[in-house]
C-alpha cells in the first residue's frame, strides 16, 4: 500500500498524519501556547474560585454582611453591635432573616474524652439565614437562643467524624463545654462555612436584655434579603435607620457619632468575605487577573509572528503540492489535520500545566490566607469544569485563529498575505515592517510590565523580611490558652505562674491577649483623645502581664513597667506605644499624663510607660494609631482567651509538646492550643506576601522567556527577510558596523516603544498596588531601573544573535539569486 | 592609490571552498591585470568560477591565496570595514537580478553608495544622483519604486547606482540575464557607451552574443583562465550574432 508522506492525503496512515502534522507545526508554538494557557488557566481558576463561583449557600446573592463603621476613626470592619442587630432583625422589611456569630473554643468533653475544639456562638437565626440544610438532625431551635432555653449544639462535619466517629447516634448525645452540658441536635455538611473560622460546633448565643443593649461593634451579622430586594434598597433603608437611631441619642453622643463618621450599611456577603480573607486587599485579584491575561497575550503574539514567518515557506509548499496534483481539498485536509493535532497538543499540555498550577496555587493561597491557624476557606480553588472549559475554549479559539491566519497568509492570492510578504515590491514594505515591529513592541511592553511589577513586589518582600519587629522572636514560643468563662485572665495567670517557673527550659513567661503576628486574635478599641476636640482614635488595646515586655524584649522609650502592686490592685495604669503617646500628648515623654481612654464615664488612666513600636502584622495597618497595654486586672475588659508567651533556652524548643502538656496540667479546665514558635508565626504571616512574590516572579520569568523567544524570532525573521537588502548594501559599500546598526534598529524600535509604554503602565500598576506593598515609595528607583536594565539587556541580547549571523551570510550567492 | 597603473592586478589568485567532506577549488592560480578604460568579458560554462572571480574582484569574498591589488594597493589582507570602504570608492556592481532595494525609491537606491561614503552633503548627493540618472535615461523616474519599473528600467537604475560613486571599475554579473532581448541590447549599449566615455568594465556572461561589446575576452574553465584575448575591432561594429 502506498505510503504518503503528507498529511491529509488519501493514502496516509493516521499515525503518519499526526507525526507530520506535529512536525509541520512549530513545536515552539505548541509549547508556548500550552505554557501560557496552562498557567493562565490555573490563574483564572483561582479567580473563578474567588470571584465567580457562588458561595456554598442557597441563593447566595441574597446574603449580605451588615456593618457599622467609624471611618474617620479607622474602624472599617464587618461587625455590628448587638444593639443594632436587635433593631435590624425585626425592624426592616428588606431583611428576611439575620443572625450573628462570634468565635468560641476551648476544651470540651465527649464520652469522657477531652477535646480542644473551636466553634461559634451563633444565634439560632443564623442557620435559617444561611439556609444550608443539616446533614443530620436540625438547626439550633429558636428557643435555644432565649434566656433559659435549651442548651443545644450543632456539630461541624469534621468534629462529628473525629469526636463522634461519624455516628448518626450523635444526635441526642451531650458534651460538656464551659461548665454546661450541650445536647447535639444536628450535624452540618462538610461544605458548611459560617464566616468565622471555627467549624467544630455551634452553640446558641443567648440574647439577654442586657446584651441587646450592648453598643460594642464586634459581632459578625449575616442577613438574607427579602426576595426581590437589592442591597442598594436595604442601604437606603439603613441610612434612614442610622439617622433615626442617632436622633434618639443624646446630643453629645450624636455629635460624637457624626465626628467619627458613623455609618451602617450592608455589603454583599461574597464581597465582604473577599475583603476579610484578602486582608482588605482585593487588588491582589486584579494583579492575578492581569498576569493571567498578559501571558496568553504574549504567547499569542509570538505564535502569530511565528506563523507569519512560516507562511511564506508554507505557500511554497502549497505551490509544490499543487504542482504535483494536490487538490484544494487535499490541502484543506492537511491543514485540518495539522490544526486538530496542534489543538490537541495545546489542550493536553495546557490542562496538565493548569492542573499542576491549580494544586500549587491552592496550597500557596491556603497557607497564605489562613496563616498558622488552619481554617476553612469559603472559596473553592480546584481544577475542575471551569479549568477544562477555559483550557479547551481558549485553545480552540486561539489555535483556530492562528491556523486560519496561517491558511490565509499562505494563499498565493491572499491580498493580506501579499501585503505583508510581498509588499516590498509594491512599495508598502514599510507597513509590513511596522506590523512586525508593533507585535515586537507589544511583547516588550508586556514583559516590561510583568518584570517591573514583579521586581517592585520582590523589593516589597525584601522590605517586609527586613522590617524592624520591635521585639525579639528568637527562642520564643506562644500558645493560645482558652479559659473557662468563669476564670479571669488575672486569676489564671496567678494560678499558673508558679508552675511555669518550674517548666524545663523556660526563662521568662508572660500572658497577653494578643501576640504580634497572631492574626487569629485581635483586640481593637476606640479611645478618646484627652485634648479637644477629643477625637476618637482606633487602637490596639490589650491586657498583658508584667513580664510581657521583658519576655518579648520590647524596649521602653520612657517610664517603666507595671508594678506588682498595680497588677494586683486593679490600678488604671497604661503603657502606650510611642506613636500613640505622641498622638495623645504630643510627646513620647507622656509618663504621668492621665486621660479617660474609654469616654468621659470611664476610669481615668495614668500613663506609666512608653514602649517602642512593635510590628503586629506583615504590613502595618494604616487605620490603627497605636497600641495601649493594660494590666491583666484593668477594669472593664474581659477576655476568655489569651496567649502565653514563653522565652525558652534554645534546647527547650525541642520539647514543645511536653511544655504544652505541663501548661494544661497546671491549670485544669484550660485548653492550650496552637503552640508555635514566634519565628514560625512571623514566617506564616509573611507567607501571603511571599506567595504573591513567588507567583509574580514565576510569571515574570515565563514572560521574560516568551519575550526573549519572541524578540529573537522577530529579529531573526527580519534579518532573514532583509538578507538580500543587506547584501546589496554591502555591495555598494556598507560597512559591517552600519549593517549591524541597521539590524539592531529593529530591536531598538521595539525596545523604545515597548519600554516607554511598559514603564508607564508598570508605574501605574505599582501605584494601584501600593496598598499591598511595604516600604515602597511612589517611585521605586532601584527596582524600576533594574527592571528596565533586564528588559533592555534581554531584548538586545535576543536581537544580537541573529544580527551576528548576518556577518556570516554568503553575499555573492544572495546577490546572484534575486531582488530585495 | 596609484591612479596611473593598472586598476586591478591579480597574481596567483586561488579560492578553495572547504566543507567537512569536500574541498572545492573554485579558482586556481588566476593571473589578471585590468588597465584603466578596458572592457573585459569573462566567459565560461556554469561552475567555471566566473562569479567567484567577480566576487573576489569586488571584495565580496576573500581569496584563499594570491595577491590582489586595486589601483596598486594590496587588498587581500584588508579587514571587513576596510574592504567596505574600498568597495564603496573603487567598485561599482551591476547584477543580473538588479538588486534594487524594494522599499527605497529610485533616487534613494542610487544615492546609497554616496550615503555610505559619509562626507558628501545631501544636496550634492542628490545633484549627482539626478545627473547620473539622466545619463542612463531614468531622470524622470526619481520617485518611483523598483516594483513600478520594468526589468530594463530597473537595470538602468542599477547601472546608475554603480556609476554614481565614480568607481575605478564597474563589475557586471550577467547584467542581461533577467531581461528580454530588446532590453538586454539596450543595457549593453548603455554599458558600451559608458566604456566609450572612459569607464573600466569587467563583465561576466555566458552569452557570446553580448561578448561582442568587449575589447578583451577571458575564458575560464575549471577555475583557471584558459584564454585571454583581445577581440577584433570589427567584431564590435559588425554586430556578430549568436551562432
Amino acid at each position: 500500500m502506498p505510503h504518503s508522506l503528507h498529511p491529509g492525503e488519501p493514502s496516509s496512515h493516521s499515525g503518519s498524519h499526526i507525526w507530520h502534522a506535529l512536525r509541520s507545526t512549530s513545536p515552539a508554538i505548541i509549547m508556548m501556547l500550552a505554557l501560557a494557557l496552562g498557567t493562565s488557566g490555573a490563574m483564572f481558576t483561582v479567580l473563578d474560585g474567588f470571584l465567580w463561583r457562588p458561595l456554598p449557600y442557597p441563593h447566595p446573592r441574597q446574603l449580605v454582611l451588615i456593618r457599622e463603621r467609624l471611618p474617620r476613626v479607622g474602624l472599617m470592619g464587618h461587625e455590628v453591635s448587638f444593639h443594632a442587630y436587635a433593631a435590624l432583625r425585626k425592624g426592616t422589611p428588606f431583611i428576611r432573616s439575620g443572625g450573628t456569630i462570634d468565635m468560641t473554643g476551648g476544651p470540651l468533653t465527649v464520652h469522657g474524652v477531652r477535646h480542644v475544639a473551636f466553634g461559634g456562638f451563633a444565634t439560632p437565626s443564623l442557620f435559617r439565614t444561611l439556609a444550608v440544610p443539616p446533614l443530620l438532625g436540625h438547626w439550633l431551635s429558636p428557643a435555644s437562643g432565649r434566656p433559659g432555653g435549651p442548651e443545644e449544639a450543632v456539630l461541624g462535619y469534621g468534629f462529628w467524624k473525629s469526636a463522634f466517629a461519624g455516628s448518626p447516634a450523635a444526635i441526642g448525645e451531650r458534651f460538656r463545654f464551659n461548665g454546661k452540658r450541650f445536647r447535639v441536635v444536628g450535624v452540618m455538611p462538610r461544605s458548611f462555612f459560617t464566616i468565622y473560622p471555627g467549624a467544630d460546633f455551634w452553640i446558641p448565643r443567648v440574647l439577654t436584655p442586657a446584651r441587646l443593649r450592648d453598643h460594642n461593634i464586634n459581632h459578625m451579622m449575616v442577613a438574607r434579603l427579602s426576595p426581590g430586594t437589592s442591597p442598594r434598597e436595604l442601604n437606603v433603608w439603613l441610612e434612614g435607620y442610622r439617622n433615626r437611631s442617632l436622633a434618639a441619642e443624646s446630643p453629645a453622643q450624636r455629635l460624637r457619632a457624626e465626628q467619627d463618621g458613623f455609618t451602617i450599611d450592608a455589603e454583599p456577603l461574597h464581597k465582604g468575605l473577599l475583603k476579610i480573607f484578602l486582608g482588605g486587599k482585593p487588588v491582589l485579584l486584579f494583579l492575578l487577573a492581569l498576569i493571567g491575561l498578559l501571558l496568553p497575550l504574549i504567547a499569542i503574539v509570538n505564535s502569530i509572528n511565528l506563523t507569519l514567518v512560516r507562511s511564506r515557506r508554507r505557500a511554497t509548499h502549497f505551490a509544490v503540492r499543487r504542482a504535483l496534483g494536490a487538490t484544494g481539498m487535499n490541502l484543506f485536509q492537511a491543514m485540518l489535520v495539522e490544526s486538530l493535532v496542534t489543538l490537541g497538543a495545546v489542550i493536553l499540555g495546557s490542562l496538565v500545566i493548569s492542573d499542576f498550577g491549580c494544586s500549587l496555587f491552592r496550597t500557596l493561597i491556603s497557607s497564605a490566607l489562613t496563616g498558622p491557624v488552619s481554617v476553612a476557606l469559603p472559596f473553592t480553588i480546584r481544577f475542575g469544569e471551569f479549568s477544562v472549559i477555559y483550557g479547551i475554549g481558549t485553545a480552540l479559539l486561539i489555535v483556530t485563529t492562528i491556523q486560519l491566519m496561517a491558511l490565509f497568509f499562505s494563499g498565493r492570492e491572499s491580498r493580506l498575505g501579499t501585503l505583508v510578504h510581498e509588499a516590498g515590491e509594491r512599495g508598502t514594505a514599510r507597513a509590513a515592517r511596522f506590523m512586525r515591529r508593533g507585535f515586537g513592541a507589544f511583547q516588550v511592553l508586556m514583559a516590561t510590565v510583568l518584570v517591573m511589577v514583579g521586581l517592585v513586589i520582590f523589593q516589597s518582600l525584601i522590605n517586609i523580611l527586613n522590617r524592624p519587629l520591635g521585639f525579639d522572636p528568637r527562642n520564643r514560643v506562644e500558645t493560645m490558652v482558652i479559659m473557662p468563662h468563669h476564670i479571669s485572665m488575672a486569676h489564671f495567670w496567678t494560678e499558673i505562674t508558679p508552675a511555669l517557673q518550674h517548666l524545663p527550659g523556660v526563662r521568662h513567661a508572660a500572658l497577653g491577649f494578643m501576640v504580634p503576628f497572631n492574626n487569629l486574635m485581635s483586640s481593637h478599641s476606640t479611645i478618646r483623645s484627652p485634648t479637644p476636640p477629643h477625637e476618637s482614635l482606633y487602637v490596639r488595646a490589650e491586657k498583658v502581664s508584667r513580664a510581657y515586655f521583658r519576655t518579648l524584649r520590647i524596649p521602653f522609650v520612657a517610664g517603666r513597667n507595671f508594678t506588682r502592686a498595680e497588677e494586683r490592685d486593679r490600678a488604671t495604669v497604661v503603657i502606650l506605644s510611642a506613636r500613640l503617646a505622641r498622638r495623645l500628648f504630643g510627646t513620647v515623654e507622656a509618663v504621668g499624663h492621665s486621660f479617660r481612654p474609654f469616654g468621659p464615664r470611664s476610669p481615668r488612666a495614668t500613663v506609666v510607660g512608653v514602649v517602642g513600636k512593635v510590628s503586629w502584622r506583615a504590613t502595618p495597618a494604616t487605620n490603627i494609631v497605636g497600641m495601649m497595654y493594660m494590666p491583666l486586672t484593668y477594669p472593664g475588659y474581659k477576655f476568655v482567651a489569651g496567649n502565653v508567651i514563653l522565652r525558652l533556652s534554645p534546647g527547650a524548643l525541642n520539647h514543645l509538646r511536653m511544655i504544652q502538656r505541663a501548661l494544661e496540667g497546671a491549670a485544669p479546665g484550660v485548653a492550650a492550643t496552637h503552640l508555635i514558635r514566634l519565628e514560625t508565626l512571623i514566617r506564616a504571616s509573611d507567607r501571603l506576601f511571599l506567595g504573591i512574590t513567588e507567583i509574580t516572579s514565576v510569571f515574570a520569568l515565563v514572560a521574560l522567556f516568551l519575550t526573549i523567544f519572541g524578540v529573537y524570532a522577530l529579529t531573526a525573521q527580519t534579518s532573514l527577510n532583509r538578507r538580500q537588502e543587506y547584501a546589496i548594501r554591502t555591495a555598494v559599500g556598507a560597512s559591517p558596523t552600519s549593517l549591524n546598526r541597521m539590524a539592531f534598529a529593529e530591536g531598538y524600535w521595539m525596545l523604545a516603544l515597548g519600554l516607554s509604554l511598559g514603564v508607564t503602565l508598570a508605574l501605574f500598576l505599582t501605584h494601584l498596588l501600593e496598598g499591598v506593598l511595604y516600604g515602597i515609595p511612589g517611585l521605586d528607583w532601584p527596582a524600576d531601573v533594574l527592571g528596565i536594565l533586564i528588559i533592555v539587556s534581554t531584548v538586545l541580547t535576543a536581537s544580537w544573535v541573529p544580527v551576528r549571523n548576518i556577518a556570516q551570510a554568503d553575499w555573492s550567492h544572495l546577490l546572484k539569486s534575486g531582488a530585495a | 592609490m596609484n591612479a596611473t597603473g593598472p586598476v586591478i592586478e591579480v597574481k596567483g589568485l586561488t579560492k578553495v571552498y572547504r566543507t567537512e567532506e569536500v574541498e572545492t577549488h573554485a579558482l586556481t592560480g588566476i593571473e589578471l591585470t585590468i588597465d584603466p578604460g578596458e572592457y573585459i568579458v569573462a566567459m565560461g560554462p556554469s561552475g567555471c568560477g566566473k562569479t567567484t572571480l567577480l566576487s573576489i574582484l569586488g571584495l565580496l569574498e576573500t581569496p584563499t591565496a594570491g595577491e590582489y591589488r586595486i589601483t596598486g594597493t594590496p587588498v587581500e589582507t584588508l579587514n571587513a570595514a576596510e574592504r567596505a570602504r574600498v568597495r564603496n570608492r573603487h567598485i561599482g556592481f551591476v547584477f543580473q537580478a538588479f538588486n534594487l532595494i524594494g522599499d527605497l525609491t529610485v533616487e534613494e537606491n542610487v544615492e546609497l553608495p554616496l550615503v555610505y561614503r559619509g562626507s558628501i552633503p545631501r544636496a550634492e548627493r542628490r545633484d549627482k544622483v539626478r545627473t547620473v540618472l539622466e545619463e542612463v535615461g531614468m531622470g524622470h523616474r526619481l520617485r518611483h519604486y523598483p516594483g513600478q519599473l520594468s526589468g530594463g528600467q530597473q537595470q538602468r537604475v542599477a547601472i546608475a547606482r554603480a556609476l554614481v560613486g565614480e568607481p575605478s571599475i564597474l563589475l557586471a554579473d550577467e547584467p542581461t540575464g533577467n531581461l528580454d532581448s530588446k532590453s538586454g541590447e539596450a543595457v549593453m549599449e548603455l554599458l558600451a557607451a559608458l566604456h566609450e566615455k572612459g569607464a573600466t568594465l569587467f563583465m561576466v556572461t555566458h552569452d557570446p552574443h553580448y561578448a561582442r561589446f568587449a575589447r578583451r575576452i577571458i575564458r575560464l574553465m575549471d577555475g583557471q583562465i584558459v584564454d585571454d584575448a583581445e577581440t577584433q575591432e570589427e567584431s564590435f561594429s559588425s554586430g556578430l550574432t549568436h551562432p
